[in-house]
Order: C-alpha cells, then structure tokens, then sequence
C-alpha cells in the first residue's frame, strides 16, 4: 500500500513539474516601427555633428500625396547641430533643421521659394532597442524624431527617422523620412573622455 | 608603520614570551602513538582525528592510519577518535614520563549524528554536539561529485542557504540581494577572509575544489567571534591535510548548455559550452608538507555576455617544525576575465543583457594575489598559541567594448576602464586557546586589518579596524556546556574618524543521551558598512550612484533553539528554530541629489527587520550507506519593520520556503544520485530596481532537478556525468537573471 501511494505522489509530482515550465515569454510583442530604409544598428555613444559631404536626407514616402498641381518639387533639406549621446544613456540635442522647398507649378513662371526652419532641443534618457531602434526624449516637435532607426557605417552613423509629415499650409501634406548623416564631432575624443569621467569621479 | 600594528604586536609578543614560561620541559612528557582501522573492512582510516581531551594536543592519521602525539606530560588521560562517517570512540590511557604508549581504535562505520566531524565554528576543533549553533557540513565528496569548480554552487544544497547569481551567499534570509555588495556572511579558507576590501563581496574565483576537506556553514550571528560581516554567518572552507608520500590528481571536464526554452527566447546560434581542468599535488616528506592546487576553467556563459575564463593557483606549505612548534603558509594567485553580466534586457529577451550601457559590452578582468603565513606553537598540553598573518592584493577593472566598430576616434578612449579598483590588505591574527580544566575552554584573540583601495569609483580610502575577542565555554555535569563569548571591533576610517562595536553570546548545549543533543544560543551581531556602500560614486542602468560616508553599521539579535536527534540506527534528525531581529538594514535607495536635482541611487539605513524560522534536515543511510538521502526545509517569515507602508509586509527577495532532496545510491563501481531544489516565488521586489531594470516583477518558484551518475572502472580513474535542470524549467538565480538551462557536464577524474 505504501509502495503504491510512493509512486502515486511520485507521479503527480514528476507531472506538475514536467508541465510547469516555469518563465515564460510575454504574449504581446512590442510594437517595432516599420522603416523604408533597413535600420542596421550600431552605437550612438558620443558627439556628433552633420556630415559634411551629406548631411539630411529626405525621402518622400508616397509620391501620390504630392498634388497634381505641382510639377515638380525639392526640398533642398540640411541641418546644424550637435546630438551628443552619453554612455549613461543620457543625451542632448540641440538642432536646426532647415527646408527650402521649391515648387514648381505648370501655371506659375517661376517656382515658389520658402523657407521652412525646425528647432530641435531635448535633453534626456535615451533607449536603445535591439541596437537598431533609438527612443529620444522628443515632444512637441514638427518633425518627429522620438523613434529612429540607427545605422554605423565606417563613415560615422546615420540616424533615420519616419513618420514625419512635410506640411504647408494644406498646400503640401507628404509624408517623408529623414535621414540624418552623421559624422564624430571634431572635438569627439575630448568631449567624451570628459563625460565619462564626470560620472566616475567622487 | 601603523600605530595600530604596533600595539597589537605588541600585545602578541607580550603574550608569547610571558605564556613561553609556561613550557612543559619535554622531560616531563611521553608520548602516545597507535593506529586506526576501519571495522568492516579492517583497512587503515585516513585523516581521522585523534584527540586528547582536556587538552590542545593531537593528531591526524596518516595513509598507513598511524598517529603519534608527542610531548604529552605524564597522566592519565581520555584520548578520542572521530572520522566522519565513523562511531567515536573514547580510551583511557596512562602516560609516564619518557616512554610511548600504544593507544589502536578499530571504528565502525555509523551514520548517526555525523559524530565523528570535527568543527571549528567557535575557533577550535569540536563535534558538532559542543557547538550551540547550527552547523551545517559539505564533505568534499559531494563537492566532487556533483562536477562543482565553484564552492557557492555547492552551497546550494545546504538547508538555510541560498546562493545566488554573482555569488551572493545569503544563509537564514539574512540578505536579499545586494548586486553582490555587503555580504553580511563571513567567507573563510582555513580560518582566513577570503573577502574583498572594498565591496565587501566573496572571491569564490580564487578557490578551488581539488584540495578541499570539508566546509563548515554556520548559521546565525558569528560577530561575536569573528566580528563584522558574519551577521547572517560563518563559512569556512577547509583544505585536506597532505599525507604522508605523494598524492596527485587532474579531474577534466566538459559540458554544454542546452538552448532557452522557447524560441522566442534563443539569443545565439552558437553551442554554448564549458570546460575547465583542476589539479591537486600533495607531498609529506618528514616534518615538511606541500600541497598544491589549481584550476582553470573556460565558460561561453548561457546568456549574452557571461563568458568567462577564469584560473587559479593556491600552494600550502606546512612544516611541523618541532612536536611544540608548527609553521604554515598558504599563499596564491587567481584571475578572473570576461563578460560583465548583470541582469536581463527583459523577459521577452531574458537571455540578452540588459546591463550594458548602450551599445557597449562591459568587459571585467580582476585578479588576486595573497599570503597567508600562521605559526602554532603548543605552549604546553593546555595552551595553544596561534599568530596569523595577512596579506592580500585585489584588482577588479571593467571596460567597455563597443559592440559594432566604431570611428577611429572614439575606440580607443572606449578601451579604457571606466570602472577600477584596487585594494591592498594587511593584517593579522593572534589567538589563544587554553584547555583551563578538563571542562573549561578559553579563546581569546586580537586582529587587525587596514585596506587600502584605491579606486575610480570609490575615491583613495584607507580603513583599518581592530577588535579583541574572548569565549569560554564550561561543562557542567558532563551534560550541559555553557559558552559565554564577546568581541569589540574598532573600525578607523581616513577622514572619517573612529568608532566601535560590542558583540555579545551565549550558548547552551545539552547532552540528554547519546541520541539526543539540545543546543540553544543567543548573540549580537554587527555589519560595519563596505567601502564601496559609503563611498560609491558611479552610475548603473542610466541611473547616478552617489556616495553617503554617513552610513551606520547594521545591528542584528539572533537566537535559536535546536536539537539533533538519532533515529534508530540509520536516521539523523536536525532540527532548529531562530529568530533574528536586524536593525539599520543598508539597502540603496532612490533618492533626490540636492547637488544637482537629480534622482539618484545611494545606500541608506532604511530597515528593521524581522525573521523567524524554522530549519529541519534528515540524514538517512541504508544498507550500509548504499543509499542515502538528505532532506532539507527552511521556512521563513520575514517582516519589514521599517515604518511606513512597507510595514509588516515581506523582506524583499527572500523564499518563505525551500527544500532540498538528495538520494545517492551506491553499488561499486556504479553511483547515482538525485538532487532536488525547491525554492518558493519571492514575495517582494525593489520598488527602485524597477526604474531601470524591465519586468523585474517575473518571477516564478524554482524547481530545479538534477541527475549524477558515476563509474570507477579501475582504482584511480573515475567518470562522472551530471545533468543539471533535468525537466528545462525557466527559473531564476537572483532578480531578472534567469537560471541555466538543462546542463550537462562529463568529468574525467584520475588519482595516483
């Protein structure tokens, strides 16, 4: 009788743990956000200013928001600034992005030229996600650079954003990608040596 | 020098030459000698002691079983024999002056009681029935058989003990988790800290397991007798005794870690795997002892940046200068490299490491160098006078890696070591131990030790402390023992001024029968705050770390009441329940820097807590020891007393239940064993760890089963296979760590 229930709990025991596995993977996977351009991932930690050769990049994502109306368009894009990254996951960014758009128009003679200025300033933790997807501490901003996709190159880094929305006055509504070339700021080897030690030194 | 070297050598050089006086003239003495066998078998015994009660003299059986001790003033005495596993046995023997006496034991296997181990919880050899506190024991063959090349993943098996990731030893609950910083257990090789001076943490990679005797795990406050960090407990590693001739032996080993358990969960295409090789030599030639032991093990981790290298050496060298006189020398070397794990990304990533900054891998590399010279000197057959002397050196430096390549200028300033420490220890030990009467024993001793660290994110510091200490412990009736015990601990910090400690015990043991021994104590205990909890200043997961020199020590009142019960002829019954109440707990805590307005990390007196418990383990051996089994059960009710809505409510990270299963069953040349753990779900985790660390609130109870089993087809070789985490269960080792997955290792032991 005993040898019978020995084996009886024996088997109840072998079977909850047989079924239990203990941890398991949440259910809901994160939202990731889709890029045009494959994001393929790399380091932020530094400071880093514009390319010289090819400093933004803007993609226009759908043609077809594009009014008929106009003939042609180019944005003619650049920016200024510094993001600067710390290894603490803090980071600052202080940034003018600029557009000159010039449209042309079948029934006007010459193209429309304006000039359209974006301040980007934010101070920050930062995230990082499986190295290819940076969170930034942005709000409020015409474009919208809270979640970009990151890639290293041999050059310095490119930074890419989506979801953004070039609007002018219900003339334009097209949706875009910028992609912000970056390369170390000349003074890099300093700037972050100084960082570090800021945090290390009682 | 320091003014505090010099009074106490003071002190020591005083007690040497006044007790020197007191020096049997070898005249007056004879001597005793005579061999021990094993009952069943007839074979000599190994290693077992042989001991002369009501007194400090003894010795330990050769590889032949002989023993001889020497300078024994005429008498008549008790002389005892113990080996573990064995029934003691006690003679009476007359000694005249000038002339040998032969004393021979035949003792007969036995599993009650385990009477025949000796311990040296309260600083000299005792059974475990003169000993008020708990006591628990790993004999080096479970260390060996279950493939360990770390002491702390033996300690998993030990009823009370929890080891967790990093090494953190936490004994009756008496730690949460600490990030491996402030270890309130004391760890120790043959009575000598094994601790590091700045974090205050275990450095497990500088022991290996080849030369170990037996570890001694005591439970409850040692402050009273070893001071500072043995609030929560005392481990004390001891290493074999080199016997006569030469003895050497390799063990090699191989094993894999088998994939996560989901797929969602693989990290790596890549095997993961270890390997590692130990060698032990060991020589007794005459008077002179040498004994050497290293290993070297390799590790690709489980999870993403654990990989690990790590090897070490240690030699010990004993002369038995004269049968008064005794000289030893325990020195070595260890390193330790690799990758810096420290918690996970998050639980849809448990295996990737989430405590990297971003983008980088964190590298670490840290060695250690120490000597450790003792002389004993057998003032006469009642007073022992030993010196201990320390020295040590440590380096820790961890780097960071960029994980993809990055532009020339910023690599290399990467390269340097954003985290670096180095400590230098100094210090010694003078200890006493006086057989008053044949029931009356005195210890008494002074240490001291200076750190000095040196280090980026701890500043330049200098630390020195001091104590003196005193037990007596008195028969009454040859049933009852009464140990009454306390330190003072001074502690001198550069810049910081000075400041002292009294720790206090009392203990009782009780005899009712040879089956049945009562034990109960009471005692204080003190845990002077780490270098690295008062003066860190770094950052962790984005989050800043700042210093607070204000720290307090951490106070503890622990008692306990026991009793070891024999079972019939083949089951052992230990059975404890202790209270512990601690006060000004050090844990970090977020916090606002006025500095600067940030929300920073920083170490504080925040708690009050209490714990009370039960521990219950059962030992019992069949078949002439064929089969065993070790049962183990802790529970534990811990309540923060800390005011405010945390009241009454459960310490953080501590397992109210755990259990512990282990059968082995022998039929030479084949063994078998199964191990079992079970560990209850934590009941509460920090509230700050949650500001940077994801889903730190997964957490699930750990059953972890594992499977040995064993081959000596020939005399000197022996083949072991374990399989750890037998049903793949996903558990964790300490918060947001998950635990290996099934793992299997081969080793390849062969012995001259």
């Amino acid at each position: 009788m005993l040898d019978r229930r020995f084996w009886f709990i024996l088997a109840v025991f072998s079977s909850l743990i047989f079924c239990d596995k203990g941890l398991q993977p949440p259910e809901e996977t994160p939202d990731m956000p889709v890029f045009s351009i494959e994001p393929l991932g790399g380091n932020p930690v530094g400071s880093w200013q514009p390319d010289d050769s090819l400093s933004l990049e803007l993609v226009i994502l759908d043609e077809s928001a594009i009014p008929s109306i106009v003939d042609s368009l180019a944005l003619n894009p650049r920016w200024e600034g510094i993001f600067h990254f710390e290894i603490t996951g803090v980071c600052s960014i202080s940034a003018v992005v600029t557009l000159a758009p010039e449209v042309w128009v079948s029934s006007l003679p010459n193209p429309m030229s304006f000039l359209f200025t974006d301040t980007l300033r934010a101070s920050g933790p930062f995230e990082l996600i499986d190295d290819r997807i940076l969170c930034l501490p942005m709000e409020n901003q015409v474009f919208r650079l809270d979640t970009l996709g990151i890639s290293s190159t041999s050059r310095g880094m490119d930074l890419i954003s989506v979801n953004n929305m070039f609007s002018y006055e219900g003339i334009l509504s097209i949706p875009v990608t910028l992609v912000f070339h970056l390369q170390p700021l000349a003074t890099e080897s300093s700037t972050l040596k100084i960082s570090a030690l800021r945090h290390q030194m009682p | 020098m320091n003014k505090g070297i010099l009074s106490n050598l003071a002190v020591i050089f005083f007690l040497f030459v006044s007790l020197s006086g007191f020096s049997d003239p070898s005249t007056d003495s004879g001597s005793i000698s005579g061999t021990v066998t094993q009952a069943e078998t007839q074979t000599p015994l190994v290693g077992t002691n042989v001991l002369l009660i009501g007194t400090m003299l003894g010795a330990a059986t050769d590889s032949q079983g002989r023993f001889y001790i020497p300078g024994v003033p005429q008498g008549i005495y008790e002389i005892k024999a113990s080996a573990i596993g064995f029934k003691s046995i006690q003679k009476t023997v007359r000694v005249e002056k000038g002339q040998n006496h032969t004393v021979d034991f035949t003792l007969q296997e036995t599993a009650v009681l385990m009477d025949g181990v000796s311990v040296t919880a309260s600083r000299y050899q005792q059974s475990l029935d003169e000993i008020p506190v708990s006591v628990s024991l790993i004999p080096a063959m479970e260390i060996h058989e279950r493939n360990i090349l770390s002491v702390d993943e033996a300690l998993k098996y030990v009823p009370g003990v929890n080891s967790m990731s990093g090494g953190q030893i936490t004994i009756r609950g008496s730690s949460g988790f600490n990030w491996g910083v402030g270890s309130r257990v004391l760890v120790m090789v043959n009575g000598q800290p094994f601790m590091t001076g700045d974090n205050w943490s275990v450095n497990w990679y500088g022991i290996p397991t080849a030369n170990i005797n037996q570890v001694e795990v005591m439970k409850g406050s040692g402050s009273a007798l070893y001071g500072s960090s043995a609030m929560g407990g005392v481990i004390n590693i001891i290493t074999q005794e080199p016997e006569e001739g030469n003895r050497f032996e390799i063990s090699t080993l191989t094993g894999f870690y088998s994939k996560p358990g989901f797929s969602e969960w693989h990290w790596t295409d890549k095997r993961q795997h270890f390997e590692g090789t130990s060698v032990q030599w060991s020589t007794r030639l005459g008077k002179i002892s040498t004994q050497l032991a290293s290993s070297y093990r390799v590790t690709t981790g489980y999870r993403e940046n654990d990989d690990n290298q790590i090897f070490n050496l240690m030699t010990m060298l004993g002369c038995n200068y004269n049968s008064n006189l005794r000289l030893d020398l325990m020195a070595g070397h260890a390193r330790n490299q690799g990758g810096f794990y420290i918690y996970w990304k998050d639980l849809a990533n448990p295996y990737a490491n989430g405590s990297d900054p971003y983008g980088f891998r964190s590298r670490s590399k840290s060695n250690m160098t120490y000597v450790y010279p003792s002389v004993s000197y057998i003032i006469n057959h009642r007073m022992l006078l030993t010196l201990k002397g320390r020295y040590a050196q440590s380096n820790t430096e961890e780097t960071l890696k960029s994980k993809i390549s990055l532009p020339s200028q910023v690599d290399p300033i990467l390269d340097n070591s954003f985290r670096m420490s180095s400590v230098n220890s100094l210090g010694g030990e003078a200890l006493f131990n006086y057989q008053i009467s044949s029931v009356g024993t005195l210890v008494a001793g002074s240490e001291y030790q200076s750190d000095h660290v040196n280090s980026i994110q701890y500043g330049d510091r200098r630390i020195s402390r001091a104590s003196y200490y005193a037990q007596v412990s008195h028969d009454v009736l040859n049933t009852f023992k009464i140990t009454l015990g306390g330190r003072y601990d001074g502690e001198n910090i550069r810049s910081q001024g000075t400041s002292g400690e009294f720790s206090g015990t009392l203990g009782l043991n009780c005899d009712l029968s040879a089956k049945t021994h009562l034990r109960a104590s009471m005692g204080q205990g003190f845990r002077a705050p780490a270098i690295a909890e008062r003066f860190v200043s770094t950052f962790t997961g984005g989050l800043r770390v700042r210093e607070n020199p204000g720290l307090l020590p951490e106070r503890s009142l622990s008692a306990e009441a026991g009793i070891r019960q024999g079972i019939a002829s083949s089951m052992t019954l230990d059975l404890s329940v202790f209270y512990s109440l601690y006060d000004n707990l050090i844990e970090p805590q977020l916090s606002t820097d006025p500095e600067d307005d940030a929300v920073v990390v920083r170490f504080e007196n925040v708690n009050k807590a209490l714990i009370t418990g039960l521990d219950a383990s059962l030992r019992t051996d069949w078949w002439t020891n064929q089969i065993s089994s070790r049962v183990g059960y802790t529970f534990l009710n811990t309540l923060d007393r800390s005011p405010g809505p945390d009241y009454n409510k459960p310490l953080k990270y501590r397992s109210r239940h755990t259990l512990y299963v282990s059968t082995d069953f022998k039929l030479h040349p084949l063994s078998m064993g199964i191990d079992f753990r079970y560990l209850s779900q934590t009941e509460r985790v920090d509230e700050y760890h949650k500001a940077f660390i994801k889903d730190i609130d997964a957490r699930v109870p750990t059953y972890v089963a594992s499977l040995r089993f064993g081959i000596s087809p020939w005399r000197r070789y022996r083949l072991q296979l374990v399989i750890d985490n037998l049903f793949r269960y996903n558990y964790l080792i300490a918060p947001a760590n998950m635990g290996p997955p099934l793992n299997a290792t081969l080793q390849l032991k062969i012995n001259s």
